[in-house]
């Protein structure tokens, strides 16, 4: 059945997608009508971030969706602090923590894994994430090179899924050396947390065909997303494997076309070019496959019409939100736009929009009822 | 000298008896009765998880007057990170203190987790960094010596420190590396966590001088710790630092000194009627004797018998509620100003300590600084 996610915004968000100031958490200057912490009598009035995470999740859960990513980046809050905290306080919201393998040992991810499942009653997934190299890397404290991550990013699952039923297990390679290991009873055999992978590069491929159970790609155009998925496919099934294709992009629907794109050019006609420029201006690192950062870079000559590639828009970036493509367009197109994915074969869908608690909303109660190619949310909704 | 008392929780089950497999609580031991068990995680038959059981002890905690919950590490136990962002929510005030495996981390990404914690608790998290002696069948197939364990340790403090306290932090060491570290905009200016650490080895106690906030003691007579104390205020000096100490024990306090003792005497029968195995303990695998039970009374109100029966702190104080508080106001005056301590069942037992013990201790430190 077709997953659908929505994302936490863990670096902040927007009250509006035509502001420029990320208002929601302490990303910028606190100011009248900022929150969590918000002002009260002039004073920060204690709320932090996390009192919007919460809601944020609260409300992908009553939307019906599965779950959300929670994104990790040296800006950003934790995704493994945020999950935790937010499993005690939901009751079918799947996190999907973007995790990279430096960060934990396998062993110790494989407990703290077993322990969160037993938390939340087998609610964990993962987005694998392997790293873009270059500065932020060595900001992480990781300086291995592009291939030699995914080699350990592969040695890393090995380990993890060799001890997750139990042991024992042994492992000789060049990152991780275990001997007779195996979580104990009772951590031993719960539900497994399911392994979205990033990465687009062929090592990135290769890894995928090992352990991954969906392929996450950043939306590219369609004929795009069928070579690569193909190519994933055929890498999988050299392994004896089925990896199934799932793509993260932001949706901005409303009732009509002209609604949506009004707001669209009056969001276009705030941008903070300068701001912009700052963010995403140099991709440095060893990253392979980020065509929609490299490829879509629009600049301010550029008209909103201008970057409509198909059922797409690839104006996301300007606007603050990674990645370029998207969708903008009334419900039904919406809609459409997502079918014509699910025709490709795409399995799971991350979906954010800005706002994201008023978004996750519209999209759940508008859009995602309308998508013809899948039984699962519409009849949740329905019930 | 302000003092702390920690409420530690039973990340693996809990229940009256001193042994593992008789506890009802959670789904950790395997059960040789036929009792019902709740709180059983993953089975689901009464809705609840061995989480919301957690919660409950540590809510109780909380209402009772403790200042914290520390998380124990053990191998077949809830991971202490994942029991401390469950409870962030659900306590207000209460100081988590979960233990780590250091060597197992990333330093970055734990600092990382540190900030983010403070946000979410409004500062309220600590580390407490253990270590353990390598077996040849632990869990996780890694040997490292206690001494490497400390090596990394060390390196790990390093990176952790600062990365946090600086806006570039650069570090080459043997086990970390880090280019242009430091945390900015959202995530600056929180407050590190205090850092908790324990061992009696040299490379311990050098660790503990460099790196710890507070070091824990083992449990013994206040007198004897008199010494270690001033000689690890002697190392910390070395460092221009100022050490505060901790006393990990079980605590098993009733109305009298008699109604205790007979307690305890009672559990450790029952205990010694059958054959015990305690992974990771080979004191505990051998089998008890019921007439041992007065051969481990080393002190006043201290009794090192629970290392054989159970994982955890080895000694613990039995007595009377006036005399454990006076033994505790003892460690006091030695100058011991946290404690983590427990005692099973801990939900009951944290509203007995908190409600009749505490007060106790608490007027008894007022007493010795008004004199
Ligand atoms: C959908 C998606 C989500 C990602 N999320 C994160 C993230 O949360 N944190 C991070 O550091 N990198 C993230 N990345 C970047 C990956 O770490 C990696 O740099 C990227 O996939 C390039 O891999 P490649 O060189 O194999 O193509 C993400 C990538 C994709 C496609």
């Amino acid at each position: 059945m077709t997953q659908f996610h929505w994302r936490l915004p863990m670096h902040g968000d927007k009250a509006d997608i035509g502001n420029s100031a990320v208002s929601r958490g302490n990303w910028s200057a606190l100011r009248d009508g900022n929150q969590t912490p918000g002002l009260r009598h002039g004073r920060p009035d204690g709320f932090s971030y996390h009192d919007h995470l919460l809601e944020v999740a609260k409300a992908i859960e009553i939307a019906g969706f599965d779950g959300a990513l929670i994104p990790s980046f040296p800006i950003t809050d934790d995704p493994w602090v945020a999950a935790t905290s937010i499993a005690r306080q939901t009751r079918t919201f799947r996190f999907m923590i973007a995790f990279q393998p430096e960060w934990f040992n396998p062993l110790y991810a494989a407990k703290a894994s077993a322990s969160l499942q037993r938390l939340s009653g087998g609610r964990l997934l993962f987005n694998i994430i392997t790293g873009g190299g270059g500065p932020q890397q060595l900001w992480w404290g990781d300086r291995i090179a592009h291939d030699d991550r995914y080699r350990r990013t592969t040695e890393f699952l090995d380990v993890f899924k060799g001890v997750w039923n139990g042991g024992p297990f042994s492992y000789d390679g060049k990152f991780y050396k275990v001997e007779n290991a195996g979580l104990p009873e009772p951590l031993a055999g719960q539900k497994w947390p399911e392994l979205y992978f990033a990465g687009s590069s062929n090592a990135a491929l290769e890894a995928q065909g090992k352990h991954a159970d969906f392929n996450l790609t950043h939306l590219e155009p369609i004929e795009q997303l069928r070579v690569k998925f193909d190519r994933v496919r055929e890498l999988a099934s050299k392994e004896g494997r089925r990896v199934k294709p799932a793509v993260r992009f932001n949706i901005f629907a409303r009732r009509t076309e002209e609604e949506a794109w009004a707001e669209i050019r009056r969001a276009w006609g705030n941008v903070d070019w300068a701001r912009y420029a700052g963010r995403f201006g140099q991709v440095r690192g060893d990253a392979v496959g980020s065509p929609s950062l490299s490829m879509h870079m629009p600049g301010p000559d550029k008209r909103v019409e201008d970057l409509k590639i198909g059922k797409f828009w690839a104006g996301f970036l300007p606007l603050g939100d990674p990645p370029a493509l998207g969708v903008v367009g009334s419900y039904e197109q919406a809609a459409e736009a997502i079918d014509s994915l699910i025709d490709i074969g795409v399995e799971g869908f991350i979906l954010a929009g800005t706002p994201h608690l008023e978004e996750a909303l519209r999209v759940g109660e508008e859009v995602i009822p309308l998508v013809r190619g899948t039984a699962g949310i519409a009849d949740i909704a329905a019930e | 000298m302000s003092f702390e008392f920690l409420w530690r929780l039973p990340v693996h089950g809990d229940g009256r008896a001193f042994r593992k497999d008789e506890w009802h609580r959670g789904d950790y031991a395997r059960l040789e009765t036929s009792r019902r068990v709740f709180a059983r995680t993953g089975l689901g038959r009464d809705g609840f998880t061995y989480y919301d059981h957690l919660s409950q002890i540590a809510r109780a905690a909380e209402l009772t007057g403790f200042d914290g919950v520390f998380i124990p590490q053990s191998a077949a136990g809830e991971e202490p990170l994942v029991v401390a962002g469950a409870l962030a929510r659900e306590v207000r005030s209460l100081k988590l203190v979960p233990s780590l495996p250091a060597p197992f981390l990333s330093a970055v990404y734990t600092a990382k987790i540190g900030v983010s914690f403070q946000r979410l608790t409004g500062g309220r998290l600590a580390f407490d960094f253990v270590t353990e002696e390598p077996t040849p069948n632990a869990w996780h197939g890694h040997k490292w010596s206690v001494a490497e364990q400390i090596a990394r340790t060390d390196e790990f403090l390093d990176v952790v420190k600062g990365f946090w306290n600086n806006k570039a932090f650069t570090f080459h060491g043997r086990y970390y590396e880090v280019e242009n570290g430091g945390f900015s905009d959202a995530l600056s200016g929180q407050t590190l966590p205090t850092i908790y650490l324990s061992g009696e080895t040299e490379e311990a106690l050098a660790l503990s001088a460099k790196h710890a906030d507070v070091h824990f003691l083992p449990l013994e007579p206040a007198a004897q710790l008199r010494a270690r104390i001033a000689d690890l205020d002697a190392r910390a000096r070395a460092h221009g630092r100022a050490l505060r100490y901790g006393l990990q024990a079980d605590i098993f306090a009733r109305h009298s000194d008699g109604a205790a003792w007979d307690y305890v005497r009672r559990l450790w029968e029952e205990a010694a009627a059958k054959t015990v195995s305690i992974s990771g303990n080979p004191a505990a695998s051998l089998p008890l004797k019921a007439e041992a039970f007065d051969a481990l009374i080393e002190g006043p109100n201290l009794w090192t018998g629970f290392g054989h029966v159970r994982s955890g702190p080895a000694a613990g104080l039995v007595g009377g509620y006036a005399d454990v508080a006076e033994r505790i106001a003892e460690y006091v005056e030695a100058g011991v100003s946290s404690f983590a301590i427990s005692a099973n069942p801990h939900l009951e037992e944290a509203y007995r300590i908190g409600e009749q013990l505490l007060p106790q201790v608490r007027a008894r430190i007022g007493a010795l600084r008004a004199a």
